[in-house]
């Protein structure tokens, strides 16, 4: 069984985070894994996922903290006005400091959802301390293969001439006078906060150049809920500009969710970004009776 | 905000524990009760909010994960309705233990009003609040369906969680109409829909002696909606009424 402890870091406000350690008897690897909020998920992730993925990783010997940013699940909110953007990277790193400092990680890998795969990205750029990005749902860029693939589809489902219909027969209701379906009540809901923007495509070709030449190893694993994507191979051919050098490992959950929703999805989910981390990082691990902090809480 | 584990350690529970702000720290402490699957998601930010209010009026808030969900130890295939009572029992303990306060309130949103409402009867409990509650288990398994699970097996599913056969028939046989209360329970229902379903339990829990408060705030109450994009629901209003209740019932 692995060993879970709460941990409090941060120095602009007290970050709350679960570490999981590996199962008795297994070897420590020296990579450890961060794993990111998605918009306002909290750090169990959706449907659990990131439970599921941080406890698969301790059967392999990982060490893997789940941390919640500033303002977000059970962490206190800054006090300072840095945005998202600015703050969100800023705590990504300070979260692998303290695996360096507390359990000796010889470097981290990032693993984020959306809004959490945009931060681990950020984050690589300016920590070389990241060894690998398990990116799920990334931005992602149209191409020809793209198109091909939308309208193939299109011209052969049922449901888009469905769908047409009732967006026919909706205007048609808006303009007699009838409402429609309701926006969301601001005072009901609270929405992922982060506007997600995607950057222009050369900019993310230049930062994934970057990232291979120091290295770091790529997975992106797409859900069938991206708008932008529907095939897998699309990502690395709208990247055609970057030598990936084998360091890239692309993966499509057809038919998921944008979170997973579906326990075989997740199932799915889980053994690919668990199997990338084994596979690229299975190999070092730590001498016998590496520094690690006494336990401040007790452990699940 | 004070997350922590508590509880055996080989079934710990992971909870928050939420120390009164200002000046002020009441007698009374409160312990949120969540609801389930993917209900749970959806409401956490909700809970996070509540919890920062009640503290902020001066009670000891511990919201906490059963077994099996969130961060707390156990598979959701182990869960049922008998290891749900455990939990929420360890926890009233542990808030007692730690806190020091005097008796205990309950807030139970959906499935989790009927596990407060259930565990008034076992424990001394102040008194409840029943948030938009699952009045009959067999509608908590709306949308239930086979899938297959982390190994592969066949399973049933409600909203990415697969369910045990045994939480199913426990489920089956949940009825908060014929849950025995203790005589005098003090207990607000606090609803987004003034639904026949809540008024019947309102009529019932009176004729057994509770005290009861009704407050219906008429919003969207779509606990058990799938929402793919992990958006959250709080109902600041509903929240608000919970907050004023326990202000003047909790000491």
């Amino acid at each position: 069984m692995s060993r879970q402890r709460v941990v409090k870091f941060g120095s602009a406000a007290p970050l709350t985070g679960v570490l999981t350690e590996p199962v008795a008897g297994v070897a420590r690897k020296s990579v450890s894994v961060v794993i990111l909020n998605s918009g306002i998920l909290h750090h169990v992730g959706a449907n659990r996922l990131h439970v599921q993925i941080a406890r698969k990783l301790a059967e392999l010997g990982h060490v893997s903290l789940r941390f919640d940013f500033s303002g977000v699940g059970d962490s206190e909110a800054r006090r300072d006005n840095l945005s998202f953007e600015q703050s969100a990277p800023l705590e990504t790193t300070e979260a692998i400091d303290y695996l360096v400092k507390s359990q000796g990680a010889g470097g981290a890998v990032l693993i984020g959802l959306c809004s959490g795969a945009d931060v681990a990205h950020l984050t690589a750029v300016t920590d070389h301390r990241v060894l690998g990005l398990g990116l799920m749902d990334p931005w992602a860029y149209r191409t020809t293969g793209y198109w091909l693939h939308y309208y193939a589809r299109r011209l052969t489902t049922l449901s888009v001439y469905l769908n047409w219909l009732r967006v026919r027969l909706a205007r048609a209701r808006d303009r007699r006078g009838q409402s429609t379906a309701a926006d969301p009540d601001p005072d009901m809901y609270e929405m992922p906060s982060y506007a997600r923007e995607f950057p222009p495509r050369d900019a993310v070709a230049r930062d994934l150049q970057t990232f291979v030449r120091r290295k770091v190893e790529l997975l992106v694993l797409f859900s069938g809920g991206l708008e932008e994507y529907n095939h897998r191979g699309q990502y690395q051919t709208s990247f055609s500009d970057v030598d990936f050098n084998q360091q890239l490992r692309e993966r499509h959950i057809a038919g998921s969710t944008h979170v997973f929703s579906a326990i075989d999805h997740q199932r799915i989910a889980v053994r690919e970004v668990t199997g990338w981390i084994s596979d690229r990082f299975g190999g070092a691990s730590l001498a016998i009776g590496a520094e690690n902090d006494p336990p401040t809480s007790r452990t699940a | 905000m004070n997350p922590f584990y508590f509880g055996d350690t080989g079934n710990a529970l992971y909870g928050v524990h939420h120390p009164p702000r200002g000046s002020t720290s009441r007698a009374s402490g409160v312990v949120l009760c969540y609801p389930f699957a993917q209900e749970y998601m959806r409401a956490h930010r909700a809970f996070r909010q509540l919890s920062l209010l009640l503290s902020g009026e001066g009670f000891h808030t511990l919201r906490f994960d059963y077994s099996g969900t969130g961060d707390s130890s156990g598979e959701p295939a182990d869960m049922s309705l008998a290891g749900l009572d455990e939990n929420l029992a360890t926890a009233i303990e542990e808030l007692i233990d730690a806190a020091g306060v005097e008796s205990v309130w309950l807030v139970g949103l959906r499935l989790g009003a009927a596990i407060a409402l259930r565990a008034a009867t076992r424990t001394q409990v102040a008194g409840v609040v029943l948030w938009d509650p699952v009045v009959v288990g067999s509608a908590q398994l709306d949308g239930a369906h086979a899938a297959r699970n982390g190994t592969g097996a066949r399973v049933v599913e409600l909203g990415g969680v697969p369910i045990s056969s045994g939480l199913q028939n426990d489920l089956h046989a949940l009825d908060l109409s014929r849950t025995p209360i203790p005589r005098h329970l003090s207990c607000l229902v606090a609803v987004s829909d003034d639904a026949p379903r809540y008024r019947g339990l309102c009529d019932r829990l009176t004729r057994d002696g509770a005290e009861v408060t009704y407050q219906c705030v008429p919003g969207d109450g779509r606990w058990s909606e799938f929402d793919n994009w992990g958006s959250a629901l709080i109902p600041q209003a509903l929240i608000k009424v919970i907050v004023d209740y326990l202000k003047l019932s909790a000491k």
